[in-house]
């Protein structure tokens, strides 16, 4: 016999998924805004300063 | 000399990086990554280290979390910047500090490991002046730039 799905178990239990992806999706957006600051912050420094020559040559 | 690093997982296309720190303070999640970046047509990658902080899930710049192992962290991204290397050579690898503390320790370390580091990298460091010059000891840098010799 086919085992039936307890209906309220199972919207309980994609809400409760549903909340952990938001959970994750939100983590995921700050920790990339983080790195992608620094990294901006990084591009506004090599952009004033330059690289050394004898790693980049000039063209 | 070998330095103790942790074990640490990439992900698929290497340019994020994680690890676990283990100290007196339990385990912290260290997220390692290379961002790209253009400067007037040459590129680079900046290299940054955070804290994942598991409750709020945020994250936290420090490469001390003063767990009591910031050697071993160090040291593990170390080898990690040798693993994305292996995989692009040719990359430019720029890393700062957020304070002149840890500046000075990224400093302290370089000097540290100098025999281990420099048959593979070229090291660059930034001076006050706003100059270039190739690592030396006992200097004070704001940022750092590396790039694979071999």
């Amino acid at each position: 016999m086919a085992k039936v799905a307890d209906p309220k178990k199972n919207i309980s239990k994609k809400d409760s998924s549903s909340s952990i992806e938001a959970r994750d999706r939100i983590e995921f957006e700050a920790i990339d805004a983080y790195f992608e600051r620094k990294a901006d912050a990084a591009k506004k420094t090599l952009d004033r300063i330059g690289f050394p020559e004898q790693l980049v040559p000039k063209k | 000399m070998q330095p103790d690093t942790y074990e640490y997982i990439r992900n698929g296309n290497h340019f994020v990086y994680e690890f676990f720190s283990e100290g007196s303070k339990g385990g912290i999640k260290k997220i390692v990554r290379f961002a790209l970046r253009f400067s007037y047509g040459t590129p680079f990658y900046n290299l940054a280290l955070g804290d994942l902080l598991q409750v709020t899930g945020g994250i936290n710049d420090s490469i001390e979390s003063n767990n009591g192992d910031t050697l071993k962290i160090l040291a593990t991204v170390a080898a990690i910047v040798i693993d994305f290397t292996n995989y692009f050579p040719d990359a430019l690898v720029y890393f700062e500090g957020s304070t002149r503390g840890r500046n000075r320790m990224f400093q302290m370390v370089i000097n540290r490991f100098m025999r281990e580091i420099d048959p593979l990298f070229e090291v660059f460091g930034l001076k006050d002046d706003g100059e270039w010059e190739p690592f030396q000891k006992n200097r004070n840098y704001n940022g750092f730039l590396a790039k694979r010799k071999i």
